[in-house]
């Protein structure tokens, strides 16, 4: 049995353009929602008056805000928590005196200040151009290893899976900080590594296979390496579920963003990137 | 045979590094350069520094320009010169008396075109006021916090501490967290000089009875030496070129095998650079840091190219340290430690606990799975992925990394991907066993052409990390240093170490192979 996914190549094509007009307009309309990396926000430094109060436990009362904690000098607690960008001095006292609300007088409060972002917008363009630079440098290293034609094929399906991933962050209101970056970072490494070992079999099939038709040849070459696609992706994910159900609040979030991740870059590997190849006109192209 | 031995020997010596990490205690069998991984913040704490920007001296700088800007606005030629007297700044504020009356009005029309909508005109008879607003003081305090961050960040990433927390707090401080420092002193010098470098030329018209006196002629400051503060140089106030124009610098030696620093200028400063020294032959020029003269060497013939190189009798160390606060930039106000503290943990006890036993559980699901899915080359992969696993923690701890709650997550990661360099070269065998090979050449052929295909994959995502690493910061960088490692650590186990084990395994004998029906 084989699959005929090049049959079905513009279905393809509508659902991720649709999946990334909803990114694009999640993006406008909702936004990321910054963390404090990002956004800045308040630190408070606190005294437990009670040695009982854990670090642990004082983070558990306050999980709805997802706060940093850290104990300094071994006696008090610096914590932080995150404001959204832009908020009015009424939105930062209120949520001092949610907080104060919810620790009572479990703790003794020394100062309140406001917070900057950790990651100023020097490191955040900086960031943007790393991954585009990065991009075109794999799509390089692919024509010189490949053909021009999976090059192409490859940076179309990573800005797909760049555009999708901040859709994803938008659309879910997932707390977007520097771990979020990371979450984009490995989900691209995760992404191209699945695309070239696609291309690889392609090329080899072009090689052994003169006469196919390409669309045949694609989806012979997609078919033989489904069980592999598949399964890679099913380990990857696998690390993650674990991580999900056992981790803990902290990690929750990576591994949710990260199994988002993986899936798109898997889908996009089946039914974008290789199907795409079909308008580069591959056997003409240069070959190495 | 040798190339086995060799193989062994590596990943032996890539798990032994991983040791110290692991058990604790073990430490003293081993040289220092074997250590265990730090720990960041979250897991482990640090030290913290809490800096204030010296807005005051900001503002005085900032005073002299509004004078300069204001006295070229009123002489300024092209439009006439309005005359005035008695100009002078106190408090920030710039003021002067205009001579005739009637030109109080087209003072301040011309002073408001000439400097901006941002600052504040105030007259009173025929004086008139000038001082900035209050919309642009804070937006010079924000500027100037914003900037001081990424010059203390540029500045600590260069001294290899990993990961530092870096952040403005309350309108005028940065909060700096060091994960793993004890003792943040070298960190404290490095943030505490400004850096401002400038090349002035010398005023030799200066008598030594003149320079004793104290006294210094106007346009001239008499600026004590770095190495014997009590000598004086007559320097001249005019800036030739600024060290904003410096595009690199390093540490180097010079014919004397001295150490000195090496600056190479950006194109700007090349120019003014090549003209000083064309224009000043036999003449000496300053090299000032923060009102000291480095050193002020006589120029002997015009430097072209926009290279120079600065001596002041430097130690090593010394010469390393001022490379890398030229390199990051000079701060835009002094910034002072006003406090010193050590954090703890930021992640409690529990939390800790949770992400291991998630770290482990996820592992442990990908073995069943490639157990399951395998059998006994499942066994074998799951062998080397355990190895994987103590490899990544022991080059990470040889290169300094720093490991956090979310590297954790990601050294998962990384070993859920990896094992695709093994489900590659396994689903290639299972083909040709299909295909009628029999199962010794299977392997090795199963091995050799999946081999461009993990090595291609692979390699493709090391393109992807090295250059977030090169242009990232802090926990960005660290993922990019533990995605790298982990990529170079799966295609040493999976690829190279898992062929001889399944080598070593067949034995040189057709044997079934447990996964394929």
């Amino acid at each position: 049995m084989i699959l005929h996914f090049m049959k079905y190549r513009k279905l393809s094509y509508w659902i991720s353009g649709l999946l990334v007009g909803l990114s694009i307009l999640s993006l406008f309309t909702r936004g990321l929602n910054y963390g404090i990396d990002f956004a800045g926000g308040i630190a408070m430094e606190l005294t437990p008056k009670s040695a009982d109060y854990t670090i642990d436990k004082m983070r558990s009362d306050l999980s709805q805000f997802k706060p940093e904690m850290q104990s300094i000098d071994n006696k008090s607690i610096l914590v932080r928590v995150g404001l959204p960008k832009g908020a009015t001095d009424e939105q930062q006292n209120q949520r001092v005196r949610e907080i104060k609300d919810i620790l009572g007088d479990k703790v003794e409060y020394s100062h309140v200040q406001i917070v900057g972002p950790k990651i100023g917008g020097e490191l955040v363009r900086g960031g943007i151009m790393a991954i585009l630079v990065s991009f075109i440098l794999m799509a390089v290293y692919i024509w010189i290893r490949y053909r021009g034609g999976y090059a192409f094929g490859s940076f179309v399906s990573l800005i797909l899976d760049f555009i999708l991933m901040f859709g994803f962050f938008s659309a879910m209101g997932l707390e977007f900080n520097q771990t979020s970056i990371a979450v984009i970072l490995m989900g691209i490494g995760y992404s191209i590594n699945d695309k070239v070992v696609n291309y690889d079999r392609i090329e080899e099939n072009i090689n052994r296979y003169h006469k196919m038709p390409m669309s045949n040849l694609i989806d012979l070459s997609v078919n033989e390496m489904l069980r592999r696609t598949v399964m890679t992706s099913v380990s990857t994910l696998l690390a993650m579920v674990g991580l999900y159900a056992f981790g803990g609040g902290q990690l929750r979030d990576f591994s949710v963003a990260m199994i988002f991740a993986i899936i798109i870059g898997t889908l996009t590997s089946i039914y974008i990137s290789n199907v795409i190849l079909y308008h580069f006109n591959l056997r003409k192209t240069d070959s190495k | 045979m040798f190339k086995k031995l060799a193989i062994i020997f590596v990943a032996i010596f890539g798990v032994l590094l991983s040791v110290p990490t692991i058990f604790p205690n073990s430490g003293k069998f081993f040289p220092s350069w074997i250590h265990p991984i730090s720990l960041g913040l979250d897991l482990k704490g640090g030290a913290q520094l809490l800096l204030e920007v010296d807005t005051d001296t900001m503002f005085k700088e900032k005073s002299v320009q509004l004078y300069d800007s204001a006295r070229s606005a009123l002489i300024n030629r092209d439009k006439g010169v309005i005359r005035f007297s008695n100009m002078h700044s106190i408090n920030e504020k710039v003021s002067m008396v205009i001579r005739d009356s009637d030109e109080v009005s087209r003072a301040k029309g011309r002073l408001k075109s000439e400097l901006g909508g941002d600052v504040d005109i105030e007259s009173n008879g025929n004086t008139i006021t000038v001082s900035y607003s209050d919309k642009q003081r804070s937006e010079m305090i924000h500027d100037a916090l914003s900037r001081s961050i990424e010059i203390v960040r540029r500045r600590i990433d260069a001294l290899g501490t990993k990961e530092p927390s870096i952040q403005s707090q309350g309108g005028k401080y940065v909060l700096v967290q060091l994960p793993g420092v004890d003792n943040p002193e070298r960190i404290k010098d490095l943030i505490g000089q400004t850096a401002k470098l400038s090349f002035h030329l010398v005023n030799e018209n200066v008598s030594p009875e003149q320079l004793a006196s104290g006294r210094a002629p106007a346009g001239t400051e008499f600026l004590p030496l770095m190495e014997t503060p009590w000598q004086l140089v007559p320097v001249y106030s005019r800036v030739e070129v600024s060290g904003e124009n410096l595009k690199d610098s390093q540490a180097d030696f010079d014919q004397n095998n001295m150490p000195v620093v090496t600056t190479v200028f950006d194109t700007t400063g090349a120019r003014k650079f090549a003209k000083l020294t064309t224009e000043h032959v036999n003449e000496r020029f300053a090299i000032v840091l923060d009102d000291k003269v480095l050193s002020a060497p006589n120029i002997r013939e015009p430097i072209p190219g926009g290279r120079g190189q600065i001596s002041g009798g430097f130690t090593l160390q010394g010469a390393k340290d001022l490379a890398v606060l030229l390199r990051s930039g000079a701060l835009p106000a002094p910034l002072s430690v006003i406090e010193e503290r050590t954090v703890g943990a930021g992640l409690g006890a529990d939390t800790i606990a949770a992400g291991k036993i998630g770290a482990l559980a996820g592992l442990i699901f990908v073995m069943v799975f490639m157990l399951l899915l395998y059998r006994g080359f499942g066994l074998i992969a799951n062998a080397v992925l355990l190895i994987n696993l103590l490899m990544i923690i022991g080059v990470s701890a040889l290169f300094g990394a720093t490991l956090t709650l979310p590297g954790i997550a990601g050294i998962v990661l990384t070993l859920g991907m990896a094992v695709d360099a093994n489900i590659l070269p396994f689903e290639r065998i299972r083909d040709e066993v299909k295909s009628g090979s029999p199962t010794l050449r299977a392997v090795d052929a199963g091995f050799h052409r999946s081999m461009k295909a993990v090595l291609d994959g692979n390699l493709t995502t090391l393109i992807c990390s090295l250059i977030l690493f090169q242009f990232g910061a802090g926990p960005i960088r660290g993922f990019a240093v533990t995605l790298s490692i982990g990529i170079m650590t799966t295609l040493f186990t999976c690829i190279v170490l898992s062929k001889v084990i399944i080598d070593w395994y067949m034995n040189g004998k057709n044997k079934k192979i447990g996964f394929i029906k």
